[in-house]
């Protein structure tokens, strides 16, 4: 009796712990975006505590951050200034320049480096911590997270990385942040506003003005005084408006991708929990049919049988929610620090809030998923028949539609699959048709688990093959074990099923994009060097002057970028670059027109990509009118189309004076060179390598290195999603043990009978283990099979953007193994109990 | 296996089991003393809690006693660790028990075949066949248990305790299930093993026309020997019981 009570307790702790996790991962996620988006609200009000009106050059779409900030005239400050009822305007400067401390470049990967310009007060964002702000030219102040870090105090010597070489600089004071939580890697510089214009080759430009309204006027107020006394062209917000939009943008974009792209892996840890709950439901009303049958004996109705079993889910998803509730804080902490290793610095977040919404959240999500899982099994309680109770192994009566049940898997697999192919066949955007096709692929998921108790029998023989071959019954009482009741270890292996199936498909997906973005660079670049920014930054223009002047390097391609749409909102990317150079250092797939087109391209005309043309319907000898992000328009006469879908896709190709007529990044996002034939490329890249030291943002790098970096990005965006996707594999592990646990109570009679006729603990104790890994092997293979068909439905769909299909065939073998570990694992706990099982236990039922 | 020996198959000396502590502790075995000499089907009997099963899981090493030793085959018990004593058991002793516990999900050969595959033997086949066809199960090898009557699984169970060629085997009331007929074919099955094969058979029965089968019957009462006779025959073996046990 008491057995049988600590029994029902760590199965229901086990069933809970199954949900749990998938709560944990959606509370979580709520938990960690507001704790960003509050983060970013800090920041952004700090940075406009003391700011009434702020103006800025107006900004239709955001064109490229910081990388190209559109300015203003700085004769606009005495403007302002002069307008009634401003008490103090000064003008503002923001740009991207991480500091050099003893030579070496400061790197902050996950988050900018900012150099401001000093503003005075009331427009402070920052307090000094130590020494005090810049007095002159050539002096800083940088935020104590950065001091601290780089071991700098009030005197200390530094350097700054800008778009003109690294500047020397003395610390003169420390400053932090008032009422923010964290900035995050975030480092800052303060210099004096000539300081930074120079640095930045900004003389004469300001980014923005902050003004101080005269007592008494309503910052509303002088928002539409000022804004009356300036051009067209100009933003004026009050500074808590300013401050709110800025918010805004980083919110939206964590709102519609960060939250959406996280939720969706805690709705696939729940689907598993579902999985676990509707197995370990269907397992326990199988056990309690005697308990079941006795409580209508005694005149129970059919609803109140089944009242029982979903009041038992509900109480188990009541305890989940509430736990899941507080392990999602340690989720969200857990992804913090998960960021931290990705974007060394991390991002901002404020501390994590309790609030009432996650919490109802969070109760509501595990009592819906268990309740809803274990409706179907309640549903086969309620028709135990009272005679259950006086008979033993009386079975529950198949419900009318259950032989249904294959046809009806099967009709979910097939409007899967046609869904996807219907996906496939569609024109619409690629981001829609992925939609569609995912949720074809959830569909297919579902079919399969529903099917793959037609397929456990077969699949048992075959992964237990091997294990049969040991010496010992084990192997073979597994493998028997494991098809006696082929549902039950259908739906046990499913749940691994849909967490390696996904990571398999991530990993065949991942592994297409990195040959398709490293197969564009070998065949679109015809040169030897790629040199690119550090975090994500643009190289200073000038550096491109130091590159061609190292002898052996020829064709440099300077590639500057803007964000661009047509009159209709289209959305596309203008390149600008030296027409001759890229000629040769390009080789493009020509749908119309030739590389020579390209050579002679003038600065009124453009070549545009296919997909681009056709989205705008333009062909050769038309005219493409391009607006800018900060109004301006630019049209240029198409001379050719070419393709590629990877690195210039979607995009228009312009002269370089073609690019200035319009757009105003200056500094290129990439450089392309060529090694004169007859070069030792190492050598000449370490010739460019020591030409670019006072540019230490620019790194430059061969194409096969340029490859590998890029691998390593998309490897680390894979990592990511594998960890989030553990805890799906996870929750199927305990999925595991539960079945485990509950087929071990079940067989304690047997289990006795065998250790009395001569197996030894060492053996039940692998038997268990083998039945586990042959469930997750199960698991484990048609996961990896499902995610790779998958994955190259999804190739096919995305061809036209250039991605091919590629399997990563050592990491499938990784998975398999790890299903197979996995298995071990969650054998360790059953199979400790199953020994403990006293063989007299086989006798004791007597 | 090892039925090479002369010693008695299976002694013990003194043999207590006491359950629980202090005041509510039960003995239930108390000074046994007894051994089975190889060849002899002996019959236990008692009457309900009298210690019959208790005697049973001790001698053959399910059950560890609280005072005594116990040999099987000249091997002491005590001392040994868990595993050998689980290899004892696989090689010395076979089983049989009232409800059959054969595997529901294998055939009745299959069944058979297990101590054997536990044992990690190679080349049984033969051996489970002739087993099998020993208990007149031949034709029904490829049955599983529940496309059999009670009678049959129980002689599967037979064939699966007498296939290790065990120098005992142990049976706790193995026709406690059956119908008469049934049981009487199973206890033929026992004899047959005694005296054709050779082996020792210990048996648990309420049934004195049962116990009348063995050679030898062993009455307990409150965990104490009180009868120990040869060659009985079914209603001296009635009359014995019902002094004990008047109900
Ligand atoms: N596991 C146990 N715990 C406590 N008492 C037990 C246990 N097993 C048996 N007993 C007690 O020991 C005595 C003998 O039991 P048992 O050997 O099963 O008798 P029999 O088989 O002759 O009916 C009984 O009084 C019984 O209640
Ligand atoms: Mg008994």
């Amino acid at each position: 009796m008491l057995a049988g009570l600590r029994q029902r307790k760590l199965r229901a702790a086990l069933t809970a712990i199954a949900i749990l996790l998938g709560v944990a991962m959606v509370t979580g996620t709520l938990v960690l975006t507001s704790q960003i988006t509050r983060a970013f609200d800090e920041i952004f009000q700090a940075a406009n505590s003391g700011v009434d009106v702020r103006v800025s050059p107006r900004v239709d779409f955001e064109s490229g951050g910081l990388r190209n900030v559109p300015t203003l005239p700085e004769s606009m400050v005495a403007e302002v200034q002069g307008v009634d009822g401003v008490k103090k305007a000064v003008p503002e400067l923001a740009a991207l320049g991480s500091p050099v401390v003893n030579g070496e470049y400061v790197q902050s990967t996950g988050a900018p480096s900012f150099v401001f310009s000093l503003t005075p007060d009331p427009f402070r964002a920052t307090q000094l911590s130590s020494g005090q702000y810049p007095t002159k030219d050539g002096e800083v102040a940088v935020n104590e997270g950065l001091a601290s870090s780089q071991g700098l105090s009030v005197g200390s010597k530094l350097g700054v990385a800008t778009r003109t070489g690294v500047k020397e600089v003395t610390l003169t004071g420390t400053v932090t942040f008032a009422n923010v939580s964290s900035i995050g890697g975030t480092t800052i510089v303060i210099a004096t506003k000539d300081d930074v214009q120079r640095w930045f080759g900004l003389e004469g430009r300001i980014n923005s003005i902050a003004v101080q309204a005269e007592p008494g006027v309503s910052p509303a107020a002088l928002a539409r005084r000022i804004s009356a006394e300036l051009p067209s062209g100009v933003e004026v917000r009050t500074g808590q408006q300013d401050a709110a939009d800025q918010a805004k943008q980083t919110t939206e974009a964590i709102n519609t991708f960060l939250r959406p792209a996280l939720l969706a892996f805690g709705v696939i840890a729940l689907f598993v929990g579902a999985f676990i709950i509707f197995n370990t439901f269907t397992i326990t009303v199988a056990q309690r049919l005697r308990e079941l049958g006795l409580l209508r004996t005694i005149g129970a109705s059919r609803r109140q049988v089944m009242a029982s079993v979903v009041g038992e889910a509900f109480v188990i998803g009541l305890v989940a929610g509430v736990v899941g509730l507080f392990a999602g804080y340690g989720f969200a902490a857990l992804l913090v620090w998960v960021f931290d290793i990705l974007l060394p610095g991390g991002i901002p977040v404020a501390s994590a809030q309790l609030s009432l919404g996650v919490a109802l959240t969070a109760l509501l999500v595990g009592v819906v998923v268990s309740v809803v899982a274990a409706l179907i099994p309640a549903v086969r309680a309620s028709r135990v028949p009272p005679v259950a109770a006086l008979r033993e192994g009386a079975e529950i009566p198949r419900g009318r539609f259950s032989r249904f049940a294959p046809v009806v898997s099967g009709l979910i697999g097939v409007g899967g699959i046609a869904i996807i192919v219907l996906a496939l066949q569609s024109q619409g955007a690629a981001t829609q048709r992925l939609l569609v096709m995912a949720l074809g692929s959830l569909l297919v998921f579902i079919a399969m688990g529903g099917l793959l108790r037609y397929l456990v029998p077969s699949l048992a023989r075959i992964i237990g093959w091997p294990l049969e071959r040991t010496p010992g019954a084990s192997g073979s009482l597994a493998r028997q074990n494991a098809t006696r009741n082929p549902a039950r270890t259908a739906a046990t292996a499913a749940a691994l099923m849909i967490g390696i199936g996904l990571v398999a498909f991530v990993a065949v997906f991942a592994q297409g994009l990195k040959a398709s973005v490293t197969g564009a660079i070998d065949t679109t670049l015809r040169g030897d060097l790629i040199i690119s920014g550090k975090s994500f930054q643009a190289i200073p223009e000038a550096s491109v002057a130091a590159v061609k002047t190292v002898p052996g390097v020829s064709d440099v391609v300077a590639v500057l970028t803007d964000p661009a749409r047509t009159e209709t909102g289209t959305r596309t990317t203008v390149f600008g670059l030296d027409p001759e150079a890229a000629a040769r250092g390009l080789a493009f797939e020509w749908v119309n027109g030739s590389s020579d087109d390209l050579r002679t391209l003038g600065p009124g005309e453009a070549v545009i990509e296919k997909a681009f043309a056709d989205a705008v319907g333009a062909s050769v000898g038309e005219q493409v009118r391009l607006r800018t992000g900060g109004g301006g328009t630019g049209s240029y006469r198409v001379a050719g189309i070419f393709r590629d879908r990877i690195l210039f896709e979607d995009g228009v190709i312009v002269s370089q004076a073609g690019f200035r007529r319009a757009f105003t990044a200056r500094d290129p996002i990439f450089v392309l060179a060529a090694v004169d034939p007859g070069k030792d490329p190492v050598a000449v890249k370490e010739a460019v390598a020591t030409a670019l030291t006072p540019f230490p943002v620019a790194e430059v790098r061969t194409n096969a290195e340029y490859r590998d970096e890029i691998s390593s990005r998309v490897d680390s965006i894979l990592y990511l999603l594998y960890v989030l996707l553990a805890m799906s594999v996870v929750i199927s592990l305990f999925g595991i043990v539960n079945t485990l646990v509950l087929s071990i109570t079940e067989r304690t009679r047997e289990i006795g009978m065998l250790r009395a006729i001569g197996l030894t603990r060492s053996q039940l104790r692998r038997m268990v283990r083998y039945e586990s890994v042959i469930t997750s092997g199960i698991g484990g293979v048609i996961g990896i099979i499902l995610g790779v068909v998958l994955a190259w439905v999804f190739s096919l769909g995305l061809e036209e953007e250039g991605i091919v299909f590629r399997v990563p065939w050592l990491q499938l073998v990784v998975f398999l193994i790890v299903a197979i570990l996995a298995g071990m694992l969650a054998a360790v706990l059953p199979a400790r109990r199953a020994s403990k099982l006293d063989p007299l236990d086989a006798l004791h039922y007597e | 296996m090892t039925n090479g020996g002369t010693g008695p198959a299976v002694s013990a000396e003194g043999l207590g089991r006491r359950y629980g502590k202090g005041e509510a502790a039960i003995d239930a075995l108390a000074e046994v003393t007894i051994a089975f000499p190889r060849g002899q089907f002996a019959a236990v009997m008692g009457p309900s809690g009298s210690g019959k099963s208790t005697l049973l899981h001790c001698l053959a090493g399910l059950d560890r006693p609280t005072s005594g030793t116990i040999t099987i085959d000249g091997t002491p018990l005590s001392g040994l660790s868990d595993r050998d004593l689980t290899v004892l058991r696989r090689t010395a002793i076979g089983f049989i028990f009232q409800s059959f516990n054969l595997l529901p999900m294998i055939s009745a050969r299959e069944n058979v075949a297990l101590p054997l595959r536990i044992a990690g033997e190679g080349d049984i086949d033969e051996r489970v066949e002739a087993v099998l066809a020993d208990v007149g199960l031949a034709d029904r090898a490829t049955h599983r248990p529940a496309e059999l009557s009670g009678g049959q699984q129980q002689r599967v169970a037979i064939a699966r305790a007498l296939v290790g060629e065990p120098t005992v085997i142990f049976a706790d009331e193995p026709t406690g299930n059956l119908d008469s007929a049934s049981g009487q074919e199973i206890l033929d099955l026992l004899r047959r093993a005694v005296d054709e094969r050779g082996r020792t058979v210990v048996m648990v029965t309420h049934d004195p026309r049962a116990a009348s089968v063995a050679d030898r019957v062993v009455l307990l009462s409150d965990g104490r020997v009180v009868m120990d006779r040869l060659g009985m025959d079914a209603d001296q073996v009635y009359d014995a019981v019902r002094t004990l046990d008047p109900a």
